[in-house]
C-alpha cells in the first residue's frame, strides 16, 4: 500500500448503479427536458400541475422525507409534468421554441428574453387560456415595458425576424 | 537728443491680469451636481426594485419546477436503494448462521422513522 491509497479521491469511484426499480413499482416517463425548455415552461407547468405538485410536496413533507413513500405522488406530477409540455409542444411549439433557446442563450436570465417571451405567452393564452402570473405582487416584471436591465438586443431582433415570418407564412 | 515714441505709438500695456473664464454661478453647479445625483439614485433604486422583482420570477419558477425534479430524484434514490436492498438479500443468502444474525440486527434504538444506509458495501478501490 501507497500513501496515494489514502486519498480515496484519487480514485475513480464508479457509482453507477444500472438495476432498475423493482416490478412491484410501476413504470413512468422521465420528463427528459433539458434546463432551458423547463425554465421557459415553469409557469405552465406550475398552473396546470398546481394540485399534484403541492399533493406530492406535502405527502414528502408529511412522511419525513417521504422518498419511498411518495412514489405515486411523484409519477402523478411527473406524469402531469409531461402533459404540460406536451400541451405547449401541441399549440406553441415554435414560440416555445423561441424562447428557450434565447434563454439557452442569455444565461436564462428571463430579463433578457422578454419579446420572446410575449410572444410564448400570447400564444398560450390564445390556445391554453393560461396566462402567467407571479404571485404576491401587484407589479408583474414580465409585463414591464421599460426595464432597466434588458440585455442584448439579440432576442427583439429574433423576435421581430419571427413574428415576420410567421406573418407572411399566414 | 531725445527718445521719441515710435511712429504710431507704443504697445496698449497688459494692466489686467490674463484670467480664464470662473464658469457659471457656484448656485447652478451646486443644484446641477444635486439633480444629477438625485436622477443616478432613482435610476439605482429602480434597478433594484427589478433586480428584487426577476429574483421572484426566477425563483417562483424554481419553486414550480422543484417537485418535478424532487420526483425525478426520489425515483432515482429509491431505485438505488431497492438494488442495494437485493444485492445484501444475496450476500446474505451465503452467509454463516452467526454472521447473519449480527447482519439482521438493528443499527438504530429508534424505529421510529426510516433511514437510508449511509455506507455501502463494495471493493476498496486499490483493489479494484
Amino acid at each position: 500500500m501507497v500513501l496515494g491509497d489514502l486519498f480515496t479521491s484519487r480514485h475513480q469511484w464508479e457509482n453507477v448503479d444500472k438495476n432498475g426499480l423493482p416490478d412491484s413499482v410501476p413504470e413512468v416517463d422521465e420528463v427528459g427536458a433539458t434546463s432551458a425548455p423547463l425554465l421557459s415552461a415553469s409557469y405552465y407547468i406550475g398552473a396546470k400541475c398546481k394540485p399534484y405538485n403541492d399533493d406530492f410536496m406535502l405527502c414528502k413533507d408529511e412522511k419525513n422525507g417521504g422518498t419511498l413513500d411518495c412514489l405515486k405522488e411523484g409519477r402523478r406530477v411527473t406524469r402531469c409534468a409531461i402533459s404540460a409540455l406536451k400541451d405547449i409542444n401541441k399549440y406553441c411549439f415554435d414560440e416555445f421554441k423561441l424562447h428557450y433557446e434565447c434563454l439557452e442563450q442569455e444565461n436564462h436570465r428571463m430579463g433578457h428574453c422578454r419579446a420572446s417571451e410575449s410572444v410564448l405567452n400570447k400564444c398560450l393564452f390564445q390556445n391554453l387560456q393560461f396566462e402567467k402570473k407571479i404571485p404576491g405582487v401587484e407589479q408583474q416584471i414580465h409585463l414591464n415595458q421599460n426595464p432597466i436591465y434588458q440585455g442584448t438586443s439579440n432576442d427583439k431582433k429574433k423576435t421581430a425576424e419571427f413574428v415576420k415570418a410567421k406573418e407572411a407564412a399566414s | 537728443m531725445q527718445d521719441l515714441p515710435p511712429i504710431g505709438g507704443y504697445e496698449p500695456v497688459q494692466w489686467k491680469r490674463n484670467l480664464p473664464s470662473r464658469g457659471f454661478r457656484p448656485s447652478i453647479y451646486f443644484w446641477g451636481i444635486t439633480g444629477l445625483m438625485a436622477f443616478g439614485f432613482y435610476r439605482f433604486y429602480k434597478g433594484v426594485d427589478e433586480q428584487r422583482e426577476l429574483l421572484r420570477e426566477r425563483q417562483w419558477a424554481r419553486f414550480y419546477l422543484e417537485p418535478l425534479l424532487l420526483a425525478e430524484e426520489d425515483r432515482n434514490v429509491a431505485r438505488r436503494y431497492f438494488s442495494e436492498k437485493q444485492r445484501q438479500d444475496l450476500v446474505r443468502g451465503s452467509m454463516s448462521d452467526e454472521n447473519k444474525s449480527k447482519f439482521d440486527e438493528e443499527i438504530y434504538n429508534d424505529k421510529s422513522k426510516f433511514r437510508f444506509p449511509k455506507y455501502t458495501a463494495g471493493v476498496a478501490p486499490s483493489e479494484r
